[in-house]
């Protein structure tokens, strides 16, 4: 009886001492900000290099707060200069430190004309309290698909953003 | 802070007109108007003008038509067959041949071919679209 009173004792002090499983939670960063730098081209004159338009960026990260250091990041964006364009991105991104990332995606735009194509980067994040921060963006994308390049030739973008990051 | 304010207009805003995108040429299509495209470097149309002569050709064939018709009248009449060729079928050739010095001299060079001088005529436009000017 002692023994059964000792077990019970024992199973009931293991089950009360036992956190609920808790489940997968989504974590979710923000970001807007701006961006430009070169844009390389073949007009059919030979490679060309210039300022790539000013663009207006934003989108999200999606991470698990079992796996924070992989996210899925989703960024849309606008060329205010010439004709506005617009398109977005996909990326893959890992974070190797808190604060510093690098991703890999693939980028597009959709109007007024198409252009598809690849590409990569790191994001550093300098902190501002808890939930804000800036980040800064150098990338490098290469984007070969689409009506918006003239001929065959491969449009190519060495780009900067910055602006600010948060969390949701 | 102050640091990464300049830092940032540094490498966002400093590359004006001259080296970037608001230069005159382009890059990309987008970089032109709408019914532009972007080719060797420049913005062109995308859909070039049709030419006069091909829509003097289009004109032309029926007045060459004619023309055999009104050609068989006198050569005075071929002359007719650039410019009243179209309208003036209806055998207003004396007043076409008055009228038509200019083109009579068309109509002499048209006369050596007949109806192949009438359609090499045509397709050169200029018949056809002194005809029509003048109608």
């Amino acid at each position: 009886m002692k023994l059964w009173l000792a077990m019970a004792c024992s199973v009931l002090g293991t089950v009360a001492m036992t956190r609920t499983a808790r489940a997968e939670e989504l974590l979710m960063d923000g970001n807007f900000g701006l961006g430009t730098g070169l844009e390389a081209g073949d007009p059919g004159t030979g490679l060309e290099w210039r300022r790539a338009r000013l663009r207006v960026l934003g989108g999200i990260d999606l991470r698990s707060d079992e796996g924070p250091a992989d996210a899925l990041g989703f960024r849309a964006f606008v060329e205010i200069e010439k004709r506005a364009s617009v398109g977005a991105e996909v990326r893959y991104e890992r974070w190797m430190a808190r604060n510093f990332g690098v991703w890999a995606g693939l980028t597009g735009t959709i109007a007024p004309e198409t252009l598809f194509g690849g590409g990569f980067g790191c994001t550093a994040i300098i902190p501002f309290g808890k939930k804000v921060g800036l980040f800064i963006e150098p990338s490098f994308q290469a984007l070969p698909l689409g009506s918006d390049t003239p001929g065959d030739g491969v449009l190519i973008w060495g780009l900067v953003s910055a602006g600010v990051r948060f969390g949701l | 802070m102050k640091r990464w304010a300049s830092l940032f207009l540094a490498v966002t805003m400093p590359l004006s007109s001259p080296l970037a995108c608001a230069g005159d040429g382009c890059l990309r299509n987008s970089d032109c108007a709408a019914d532009r495209m972007c080719s060797s470097g420049e913005c062109v149309l995308k859909i070039p003008p049709a030419a006069n002569g091909g829509e003097g050709g289009e004109d032309s064939t029926p007045s060459a038509g004619t023309s055999t018709a009104a050609g068989s009248g006198d050569n005075g009449g071929s002359a007719g067959t650039t410019t009243a060729g179209t309208a003036g079928s209806a055998g207003s050739a004396s007043e076409a041949g008055a009228s038509g010095a200019t083109p009579g001299g068309a109509g002499a060079t048209g006369s050596s071919g007949e109806g192949g001088s009438g359609v090499s005529i045509g397709l050169g436009g200029f018949g056809g679209d002194t005809s029509f000017g003048g109608i």
